[in-house]
């Protein structure tokens, strides 16, 4: 496989029929962008992670949100709250001081007592005044000396200016965030990334071809890839990470490609060099092509939608770049020639081939062993530690329900008021729990100063039903509202998940979602580590260097696991991002590895010395590297301005996992492809 | 006679007070003596004066539990054979399935709030059937408007016990000096005692299943 091809023949047909080429391409690419579905990119988050639950599951949930409102408490702004709150009940459900009912102990002395109830509800200030002193510990949830908190319940995602409008009090929301793309976003951020592409290439090659072919190799892969996999996936919401995705792929062995051929033009012309260009890198290109598929088609068909749309993110911009690479790059380059070709940073991958060359073979076998002990022991920490595994920025409310199943109701109640007080004794960050549980407790508190078991409930039952208040006893749902600020929703989530309760559900949109995402993370990561080593074996076989499953697997996991470090010793959770970023870090290190193996082997396979065949592999395959990394460094730093928290961190997540992965593959891939070689090819 | 020096020996107990004896002990040792003295009322067995003792017993009994404040539920199995006991004397509201018990006052304002919402609700009424005696409470003067409901007939008791309670209308002559309605008060009054009827309006709880 390291004979030369004698592409001559191949460029020649290529260049006799570009005309057509570029019509056929410009043809797929009309009717790519014309398919194309601009509402089915997800504009948030939430949109992207609700197809993952049946509709059947989350079309009766709402999103409740805590609105604060800052005030001074006295009758004047008292009543412009109410007012507010009036406003708001046009178009949204609402929780809020002015709506509640507490049980309370009715004592006349003397043994004449009842339970009862009081309302909140047409209060004039000062009884409403009495009420919140009266009932200070139930009623701190909704208004304190500074603030008043009311609960919106809303079908779609609650964001500040959709209240602001109704008034002009100070008013915050817990999910201040900004979560919301528009197409306009969209579109401002993608041609951003194009500029910004554009002008890095042409400030790297000094040719304004090698900006031109960039975008366009960019644009064309990236849409009809786009229109393939709504082809396949037609009513699949894409996330902006898999757009993402698609321009790093696309980018990855374009570079390989041109690049060979800007700087062999040094020496030769224009044809010749992309006569040189195919030839060197059409075999790693179909292997790179090749192993991804085969790495990752096994993935595709047991994974959900959410994985099947990033494997296809990968697997097709792969198959599409790999022709456009064989067919459009070359015809398109044809008609350019360079004049000054600057071989970038020379003298210091000289300096640099040449230590490679004397390493210490015995402290590379040392590390190799270290960092696979390492694996296992950040595997072990991660399973114990999961405190901060996932947290959330969202909302600090979170409601679940008990079903029927098959218990009566009286077990449903039992268990969710025990379930309740677990909770609270388990997550110190829970301000009160909200129930009908905990209504029955409070009437068993003042009835027969106990609390809720299974001899009482009855008569606290009897009292709901004697004041007209058992409409909810049909439902048994538990309302969670966490303190400000607190980032234990996800955590609680989890630990509820874990317990496998009978008949529990998430009641309320945002919690049904991160159960979901929760779900899909889980199986995101053991679908990372089967790839990790699929790549490596496969690598391994391609190249018939059984070493290289140790070596292989030992690059591409180095960057993964210095980041994994970071997150832990950062308390950073495992999200969807960090996995986004890990399978572009992956992508890169794996296209480096077939790429650097490829070129080594293939000049060793001529008769090269180690030192020279390292040094043309670290100059024709591992600036490529470089220069993919700086130029995907900036497009995901640019993410950052977005604004939206999960693209922030997916920008700054990805940036420093490209950075990782291209300093090992730099400094630590050669040494491990030298520490393969057998000298089967000494001179 | 040894049971007046059994209750005269448990008293002093308490006059004297050894911080070592436990308050609960001595409540749960009353409240048996004063059970054992109530079967033998109930048979008809005791005497006058014991009778009198019993009374003081109960009193002090109440005391002791308001000034510990240990007021325990007796479970519905147990208290279930008391109200079969007074089953006689209960005023029934409702056709339902399931049994509520309620010790009321006719003057307590709750007893009177809880009568007169059971009387608004007739979904209530449909889903229990409540057994309703009366009880009263030290503080209200309630012992004539006893006697006098339960003076009527059986059939009429519900009906005053309406007028009186949810309507609030005033009887202008209680004069009740019928001795069997005054024992059968009285039974009343002991059996609330022994269950350690408290307060008012009072229940026990008896839903479908259990």
């Amino acid at each position: 496989m390291y004979e030369l091809l004698s592409s001559k023949n191949y460029l020649g047909f290529v260049i006799k029929h570009k005309i057509s080429i570029f019509i056929i391409t410009a043809i797929i690419f009309t009717i790519s962008i014309l398919n194309i579905n601009m509402d089915l990119l997800a504009k948030n988050e939430n949109q992207f992670w609700v197809q993952n639950i049946s509709s059947k599951n989350i079309s009766n949930e709402k999103y409740i949100s805590r609105l604060t409102i800052n005030i001074d408490f006295n009758e004047q702004n008292i009543k412009k709250v109410k007012d507010f709150e009036s406003n708001l009940h046009f178009n949204y459900k609402t929780d809020s001081i002015f709506n509640q009912k507490f049980w309370y102990h009715n004592d006349s002395g003397e043994g004449s007592e009842s339970v009862s109830f009081l309302s909140s509800k047409n209060m004039d200030f000062h009884k409403l005044k009495t009420f919140i002193e009266k009932f200070e510990d139930k009623s701190n949830i909704y208004i304190d000396k500074e603030h008043v908190y009311i609960y919106i319940y809303s079908d779609n995602k609650l964001y500040l200016n959709d209240i602001k409008k109704y008034t002009d009090l100070d008013i915050s929301l817990d999910n201040n965030d900004k979560s919301y793309m528009s197409n306009n976003d969209i579109y401002i951020y993608s041609v951003a990334v194009l500029i910004l592409i554009f002008i890095l290439f042409i400030a790297m090659f000094k040719h304004i071809i090698a900006g031109v072919s960039s975008i366009l190799m960019i644009l064309i892969t990236s849409i009809i890839s786009i229109a393939v996999i709504q082809i396949i996936m037609p009513s699949y919401l894409l996330h902006i990470t898999n757009i993402l995705l698609l321009i790093s792929i696309s980018l990855l062995d374009y570079l390989y490609f041109y690049y060979r051929w800007h700087n062999t033009q040094f020496d030769k012309t224009s044809i010749e060099a992309l006569e040189q260009s195919l030839n060197r890198n059409i075999t790693p290109a179909i292997m790179t092509a090749l192993i991804t598929i085969i790495s990752l088609v096994s993935i595709y068909s047991i994974g959900s939608d959410t994985i099947k749309a990033i494997t296809l993110s990968i697997i097709l911009p792969s198959i599409v770049g790999l022709l456009l690479n064989l067919f459009f790059l070359p015809a398109l380059l044809s008609s350019f020639s360079i004049k000054y070709t600057d071989i970038l940073l020379n003298k210091i991958y000289n300096k640099i081939s040449a230590k490679m060359v004397h390493y210490n073979k015995k402290m590379i076998n040392i590390a190799i062993a270290a960092s696979v002990l390492f694996i296992v022991f950040m595997i072990f920490e991660y399973s114990q530690k999961k405190d901060y595994l996932f947290n959330s920025q969202s909302n600090s409310v979170l409601k679940y329900s008990l079903n029927e199943g098959n218990n009566s109701i009286k077990d449903q109640l039992l268990l969710s008021y025990n379930l309740e007080q677990e909770l609270k004794g388990k997550f110190s960050d829970i301000k009160s729990i909200k129930s009908i549980s905990q209504d029955l407790n409070d009437i068993t508190k003042i009835t027969n100063n106990e609390t809720l078991n299974d001899i009482n409930i009855d008569e606290a039952i009897f009292f709901l039903e004697l004041y007209g208040m058992d409409n909810e006893l049909n439902k048994v749902e538990s309302k969670i509202i966490l303190e400000e600020n607190s980032l234990m929703k996800t955590n609680i989530i989890f630990y509820l998940n874990n317990k496998h309760i009978e008949g529990l559900s998430f009641a309320d949109k945002d919690s049904k979602i991160s159960d979901s995402k929760f779900n899909q993370i889980k199986f995101l990561m053991y679908s990372l580590l089967i790839d990790l080593v699929l790549l490596s074996v496969i690598i391994s076989i391609t190249f018939r260097k059984p070493i290289m499953i140790t070596g292989s697997l030992f690059v591409n996991t180095l960057p993964l696991l210095g980041f994994a470090v970071l997150l832990h010793i950062y308390k950073l959770p495992l999200t969807i991002e960090v996995f986004i970023a890990m399978a572009v870090s992956m992508a890169m290190s794996s296209n480096a590895t077939i790429h650097f193996m490829y070129s080594y082997l293939r000049n060793r396979y001529y008769k090269q010395s180690e030192e020279k065949s390292l040094k043309m592999t670290i100059l024709f395959s591992g600036t490529p590297l470089v220069i993919s990394t700086f130029v995907l460094f900036f497009t995901f730093l640019i993410l950052i301005m977005s604004g939206i928290p999960e693209l922030k961190q997916i920008g700054i997540y990805t940036a420093v996992l490209l950075l990782l992965g291209m300093i090992i593959n730099m400094l630590i891939l050669p040494v491990i492809i030298l520490n393969s070689d057998k000298n089967d090819y000494s001179a | 006679m040894p049971k007046v020096i059994l209750i005269l020996l448990l008293l002093n107990s308490l006059l004297f007070s050894n911080e070592e004896i436990n308050n609960a002990e001595v409540i749960a040792a009353l409240q048996n003596q004063i059970n054992i003295m109530n079967k033998s009322y109930l048979k008809g067995e005791l005497l006058d004066e014991e009778y009198s003792e019993l009374k003081l017993m109960k009193i002090r009994l109440k005391e002791m539990i308001k000034s510990n404040s240990i007021h325990k539920k007796m479970p519905f199995a147990e208290a279930l054979p008391y109200f079969e006991s007074i089953k006689d004397l209960e005023i029934t509201i409702g056709t339902g399935s399931e049994d509520i018990y309620v010790f009321v006052d006719p003057m307590c304002p709750h007893s009177r709030a809880f009568i007169s919402l059971i009387h608004d609700k007739e979904e209530m009424q449909k889903k229990y059937k409540y057994h309703i005696w009366l009880y009263r409470l030290q503080k209200f003067k309630s012992i004539p408007y006893i006697y006098y409901i339960y003076n009527k007939k059986s059939s009429e008791r519900l009906d005053l016990l309406y007028d009186i309670m949810v309507k609030e209308n005033k009887i202008i002559s209680l004069k009740v000096s019928n001795t069997e309605v005054i024992n059968n008060y009285k039974k009343i009054e002991a059996i609330a005692t022994l269950m350690d009827i408290y307060k008012r309006p009072y229940l026990f709880v008896n839903k479908k299943g259990n």
